[in-house]
């Protein structure tokens, strides 16, 4: 079920009703998990079936690593075979048929050619990372439990136990395409909700900024970007190339920047807080800095059970520059089973080592300059965006030929389409101004207020009468 | 509870709302072109299916028969047209909007060059977005439709301008068509979408539409991958005894030069000289 879509319109305001009719925990966990499951499952009810599976074999490896009476053999085999399953899962689905045509040799994939056409279930990159962030609180929690989750002792506390883990695992605003919640972020939030307690101004102002930058400018910029595809571009004017190199970045900002926006402020809705995701990221000065504004939940997961566990920067210069190659070649991948997903994180790997080695990477950038912060944006927003040709483009030969023709193109310029590209990409722009300058804007906080109250009512009367094509988000296809 | 904010929002939303209608009403402007295929699309159906009754003729095919203006027929034999020329499409979506009223024109024109264009994701779309909440909310209060949103009308205004200022077009644009020469081959149409076809034509002609065939003028762009090959609309003519009119024969006989827009589309007067020509050919082939 998509947000934006006429079924959730009806689907939200059920639930809210239905778990707000109680007043136990219990019963409010039961409803938005059963609601989450048939959230996920509506149009395609298979997809339950990994889910129910997924959610199980967390579920009861957590139970196992938490008991302080299971033997440290015990729970070493324990921890590897749920790591092994959450990541043979992900293996399997999301890049089984991309490792067959690379490795196999071709008579073998020939004798099995459903190897290239194993679905991809949607959500799942995103509920694997949250099941292997139970697994590993679990595993390092031990018996002590971390907070909101210890081991149960007695029917009712196991049952308990494991319709919370159900719930982690399943919650609706986030179960698709993130964020990705780890688990010692949730589970302490788990209780009994009351209406009084809801957050409305809160949650009101991430969905509207949320659904508007979905519905409003990510919506109208995917047909205007529709270009950006091979071999549309090849006759473009350079200018056009470039204006639709732009467009796909402001678009793919405002679509998964939007989702994050709609789930954090569904959730609050329900009474919790799910982590920032996105914190005006084209205004990084540097890739480092890039990377601590975009996508948060996915490098803070990288960064706790990825790098640290790889041993982060403990281990010398050239040991760092290793595994900050090898996390972020890995989050490549974690994208998208195409070899340009993992050039793409690569290439944004290479350069945070260059922004290390010569010292750009450290400090604070916003002590910098300001004439070196400006230059510093403009060449990150530049170096992000044509990476973006990567995510856009599967086949690496497109993204050389686009580089080619941004380069080779003829000159001139077709207004129009630039025209619309600079339309809907303006409220982002705007959005990165008001981060950039709201803390130094003249006025009160009560006049700041009074300003975003009427830039959120222009943006929710704009998604009454001017929303673009409806579609999926982009990030559902990982 | 913290609610203030949420109740504020709601209450500046209504209003912009209310002084949107107002200034629309007041103003009583339309858009005449969306920013993107599907509103483009959005604003001629949803203008199709508002008229009060069906018109004689309906102009069905894709972009290059959008270009034609029903103001451009004014005082010819075509004057009670509309035209389904949709961006991105092909006739086949044309005809499946037909059928979401009850009264059916008595000609359809439909244009030949896009049958090599299938059925698309964008014209699924549209399509279950017409029985969807979001039409008909459009077809119940005119501040929904696809022709009043701001955007669309900063849109039309911003390209009525540049058509009227004639940039786009030009001798360069024109030459590079002209080197080229027209576009000779009609679409041709993948098996599925033939199939498709034949059987909307053969459902139209029971119900006592008469189609005729129609070669517009288009400039000498195919896409690179564009399905050439054999001329589907003979084959559709023969199929059924269809009249067939050629545009562009009648239009180099004449010996005038087109304007185009881009390598493909004609421009504001070309497609307006189109737009006589075709209510001329469609009396002198009876």
């Amino acid at each position: 079920m998509l947000f934006n879509s006429w079924t959730f319109a009806v689907f939200l305001p059920v639930v809210f009703l239905l778990h707000h009719a109680g007043r136990r925990a219990a019963w409010q966990v039961g409803v938005l998990t059963a609601a989450s499951f048939a959230f996920y499952g509506w149009e395609r009810p298979s997809l339950l079936v990994l889910l129910v599976l997924s959610t199980a074999v967390n579920s009861f490896a957590a139970q196992a690593l938490l008991s302080g009476t299971t033997p440290t053999g015990r729970r070493r085999a324990v921890l590897v075979g749920a790591l092994a399953f959450n990541l043979g899962v992900l293996g399997f689905f999301k890049y089984g048929g991309m490792l067959a045509r690379t490795f196999l040799p071709a008579a073998l994939s020939a004798r099995m050619p459903w190897l290239a056409d194993i679905p991809l279930p949607v959500g799942i990159s995103f509920y694997t990372f949250q099941g292997i962030s139970l697994v590993m609180e679990s595993w390092r929690a031990g018996a002590a439990g971390f907070p909101g989750l210890s081991a149960p002792h007695g029917v009712r506390q196991t049952v308990w136990f494991h319709a919370r883990v159900w719930f982690f695992k399943a919650f609706f605003p986030q179960l698709i395409a993130g964020p990705i919640v780890k688990a010692g972020e949730f589970f302490h939030q788990i209780g009994a909700k009351r209406w009084a307690d809801i957050d409305w101004d809160g949650a009101a102002r991430k969905l509207v900024l949320g659904f508007f930058l979905k519905m409003v400018v990510a919506d109208n910029l995917k047909e205007a970007t529709a270009t950006l595809h091979f071999p549309e571009f090849l006759e473009l004017p350079r200018l056009n190339l470039l204006g639709l190199l732009y467009g796909f970045s402001l678009q793919i900002l405002a679509d998964f920047g939007g989702y994050s926006l709609i789930a954090q402020g569904l959730a609050k809705l329900f009474g919790y807080e799910l982590p920032l995701n996105f914190n005006h990221p084209y205004l990084s000065a540097s890739i480092t800095e890039f990377w601590r504004r975009w996508h948060l939940s996915l490098s803070s997961w990288l960064r706790e059970y990825l790098y640290i566990p790889l041993g982060g920067n403990r281990h010398g210069e050239a040991r760092t520059y290793l595994n900050l190659f090898l996390v972020m070649f890995l989050g490549g991948l974690w994208h998208g089973a195409a070899w340009s997903y993992a050039a793409w994180g690569t290439a944004h790997g290479l350069l945070l080592a260059v922004e290390r080695f010569t010292g750009m990477g450290r400090g604070r950038a916003a002590d910098w300059p300001r004439w070196r912060r400006f230059l510093g944006i403009a060449v990150t927003f530049n170096v992000v965006s044509l990476l973006w040709l990567l995510f856009k483009l599967p086949e690496i030969g497109h993204v050389a030929a686009y580089l080619r023709c941004l380069v080779s193109n003829r000159g001139g310029i077709m207004p129009q389409p630039v025209f619309v590209i600079a339309l809907f990409g303006l409220p982002v722009v705007l959005h990165h101004l008001w981060g950039a300058f709201s803390p130094s804007f003249p006025g009160s906080p009560a006049a700041r207020q009074r300003l975003s109250t009427l830039a959120h009512g222009a943006m929710l009367a704009a998604i009454l009468v001017n929303a673009g094509t409806p579609g999926d988000f982009i990030y559902f296809q990982f | 509870m913290r609610h203030r904010q949420a109740i504020a929002i709601l209450v500046v939303a209504l209003a912009l709302l209310a002084a949107w209608r107002g200034a629309l009403a007041w103003l009583g402007r339309a858009a005449e072109f969306g920013e993107s295929n599907y509103q483009a699309n959005r604003i001629r159906i949803e203008r199709y299916l508002a008229r009060p009754k069906a018109p004689e003729y309906v102009v069905l095919g894709s972009s290059l028969s959008g270009r034609l203006r029903p103001a451009a027929f004014a005082g010819s034999a075509l004057s009670d047209v509309a035209v389904l020329g949709l961006d991105g499409s092909s006739p086949l979506l044309g005809i499946a909007v037909l059928a979401h009223r009850a009264d059916l024109p008595r000609v359809a024109l439909v244009e030949t060059f896009a049958f090599n264009r299938g059925w698309k994701a964008n014209d699924q779309l549209l399509l279950d977005g017409l029985a969807g909440p979001g039409m008909r909310l459009a077809r119940a209060d005119r501040l929904f439709a696809a022709d009043q949103r701001p955007t669309s009308l900063l849109y039309s205004w911003f390209k009525e301008r540049r058509d009227r200022a004639g940039s786009g077009s030009g001798p360069r644009t024109n030459e590079a068509v002209r080197v080229a020469g027209p576009a000779e081959v009609p679409g041709t149409a993948a098996a599925a979408d033939l199939s498709r076809l034949m059987e909307d034509i053969r459902a139209l002609r029971a119900r006592g539409v008469e189609v005729v065939l129609v070669d517009v003028l288009a400039g000498e762009k195919r896409m690179p991958g564009e399905r050439t090959g054999p001329d589907t609309a003979a084959l559709v003519a023969r199929e059924f005894g269809l009249r067939r009119i050629d545009l562009r024969r009648e239009w180099f006989a004449r010996g005038w030069e087109p304007g185009y827009t881009d390598l493909r589309h004609l421009d504001g007067p070309s497609a307006d000289a189109l737009a006589r020509l075709l209510a001329e050919s469609v009396v002198a082939n009876k």
